[in-house]
């Protein structure tokens, strides 16, 4: 090809702006209006997370949204570096561990709101990081309690004193402000667990599971326990649906959708206000209640006449 | 083959006359739906299964629960231009918002503690005034986000209903508990739940103020539409929803609504749902 030299230069100009852009070096230019979230999914495969993001996009339509799945096909950091590098996002929200560790190693200085994250301390909280936290209030929990059950005032509690007891001593007062006793039980190894069982039973009106790694060392320990409560015909009260096969007779989770309600508020306070939050993390606003009619009915265990419309489900 | 025929036609005719007398009682297959805005009602599958327990053998209604208020408008759209006949267990101020071309009659009306009103309280924590500026606040509510922002603006007409952002909860409950520990500024629950906060645990009840409170408004009310409700069936449909109150089954499904029963009110009550009241 014989190109006069003009043709030559536009012709260079050319090939290098496509060489820049292919190459990623130049970023997408998108109008900027400073309300751009990219929303990282751990797995939009999974329930949970799927209704996370949804409605998360529901109650904060006055920002503008993209995705990153990180089960796509490819490294998941370089994933989110490109993402981050192409989008030119003014926060991230990140749904599930998986996508609040990973965006935490990749892009540590950006702004991002975390939430469904199992024990949100162990990872860094900066300036930059938001988020509403899995775990509901103690307080939270024994009001509902007593809005449940009419005649239960003690709560029997086991756990590992090395992981759980700041949060169990935390939990007593709770208890005490809202008119109950927790009567705790440390437990140093799983053998230990029949015997602090069969002390702790006859003491207490319900016994309180918690997510404890001595505890619920193994499936024979999680039998144990519903076993012997069993016996002793004392409700169990759970932290996690899938207790509910085991027998207990009540389930309290944070209710998902009013999580993701929390972080769009969040991030709508974040970006259109201008405004960062006081409280960089919060707790869940809302409580999910599973109810095992067929468990309290064989326990003798009385309710309240408008627990039921406190409930989510019921199990009979 | 002639007597086969003969013993076909009487067999059709006893058949035909049973049904003609049955059909006032066992009505048509047609529908309860159930869409209730002030109340977050998550336990639909639970709540399905109890009515159609509770209706078997003795109706052949049926019941369709609606969570967002965009599909239950599809729905009346639809019964509109069907013309099918139905019942709908609503709040009372949607009474006012139904269409004419449905026909609505009110039968019943939610009752709770021998009343079939309640009051809506707007509840802040110990400190925060009503002249207070709302905007930025957070709002807790179990109602639709609509019908929040509809009672903020009735009940405060002097505030900018809009300037709050509403944190749709599960119950009444969480909405205050959402107040005392700081996870809202504001919360739209009624009268009765702050009592049961009260009674249940008064450390956190006494962390909270009330800003403003409602008038009397009626508790959810049962209509008929596209005349479904010749007088023998709108007396059966009524007989059998009045009734819950008497069966295990039924008070279980009335706990789960928040009530404690159906009842047809005096003269007069109805036509509040017309007027000014929501």
């Amino acid at each position: 090809m014989n190109l006069s030299i003009r043709g030559q230069v536009i012709f260079s100009i050319i090939m290098l702006g496509m060489m820049l852009i292919m190459g990623g070096g130049v970023p997408a230019v998108a109008a900027d209006n400073g309300h751009k979230v990219l929303i990282v999914n751990s797995n939009s495969q999974v329930e949970q997370y799927a209704l996370m993001e949804k409605v998360f996009r529901e109650s904060s339509t006055k920002l503008e949204h993209s995705t990153l799945d990180l089960e796509s096909s490819g490294d998941p950091k370089t994933l989110i570096y490109r993402a981050i590098r192409d989008r030119q996002p003014d926060l991230i929200f990140c749904i599930g561990t998986r996508a609040h560790a990973m965006v935490g190693e990749v892009a540590p200085t950006e702004k991002r709101i975390f939430a469904s994250v199992i024990n949100w301390k162990r990872f860094p909280v900066g300036n930059v990081t938001f988020g509403i936290s899995h775990e509901l209030m103690s307080d939270m929990q024994f009001t509902m309690f007593r809005m449940v059950f009419k005649d239960i005032s003690s709560i029997g509690i086991l756990f590992d004193d090395k992981v759980n007891k700041e949060w169990v001593a935390e939990a007593a007062q709770a208890a005490q402000r809202a008119g109950m006793k927790l009567v705790s039980h440390p437990i140093a190894e799983e053998q230990a667990l029949s015997n602090a069982l069969d002390e702790l039973l006859p003491k207490v009106d319900a016994l309180w599971l918690i997510a404890d790694p001595v505890v619920l060392a193994s499936r024979e320990s999680v039998e144990l326990i519903f076993r012997k409560a069993d016996a002793a015909h004392k409700p169990v009260l759970a932290y996690n649906d899938l207790f509910a096969s085991n027998g207990a007779s009540m389930v309290m989770t944070a209710d998902l959708k009013t999580i993701a309600i929390q972080a769009a508020s969040l991030a709508e306070e974040i970006l259109l206000s201008n405004h960062l939050p006081s409280e960089p993390v919060q707790t869940p606003a809302g409580t999910s209640i599973v109810l095992n009619l067929r468990k309290i009915k064989e326990h003798n265990v009385p309710i309240n006449p408008d627990a039921l419309s406190l409930v989510n489900k019921i199990l009979e | 083959m002639d007597s086969y025929l003969r013993w076909a036609g009487r067999v059709s005719r006893v058949f035909a006359i049973l049904s003609g007398l049955l059909m006032p009682w066992f009505g048509h297959a047609s529908d309860l739906y159930l869409y209730n805005p002030e109340t977050n009602i998550d336990n639909f599958a639970s709540l399905k299964k109890k009515f159609e327990d509770y209706f078997s053998g003795k109706s052949a209604l049926g019941f369709v629960p609606f969570s967002k208020g965009g599909e239950f408008d599809e729905a009346l759209k639809g019964l509109s231009s069907s013309g099918s006949p139905a019942v709908l267990l609503i709040s009372s101020w949607q009474f006012r918002d139904l269409p004419a071309t449905l026909s609505p009659q009110p039968l019943l009306v939610g009752e709770i503690k021998g009343g079939f009103t309640q009051r809506k309280i707007l509840t802040a924590r110990n400190g925060v005034k009503a002249g207070d500026s709302w905007s930025g606040k957070r709002l807790a509510s179990s109602a639709s986000e609509p019908y929040t922002r509809r009672m903020l603006k009735d009940m405060m007409p002097d505030k900018d209903e809009q300037a709050v952002k509403v944190i749709v909860v599960p119950k009444d409950i969480d909405a205050l508990m959402s107040v005392a520990f700081g996870m809202a500024d504001l919360a739209l629950t009624t009268e009765m739940s702050m009592e049961k906060l009260k009674r249940v645990n008064p450390t956190q009840f006494n962390m909270l103020t009330t800003l403003a409170s409602s008038g009397q408004v009626l508790l959810p009310v049962v209509v008929s539409v596209n005349n479904m409700m010749e007088n023998k069936q709108s007396a059966s449909v009524s007989r059998l929803l009045s009734a819950m109150s008497d069966s295990d089954d039924g008070r279980i499904i009335l706990q789960m609504i928040g009530l404690d029963g159906f009842r047809k009110p005096g003269a007069g009550v109805f036509a509040q749902m017309n007027g000014a009241l929501p």
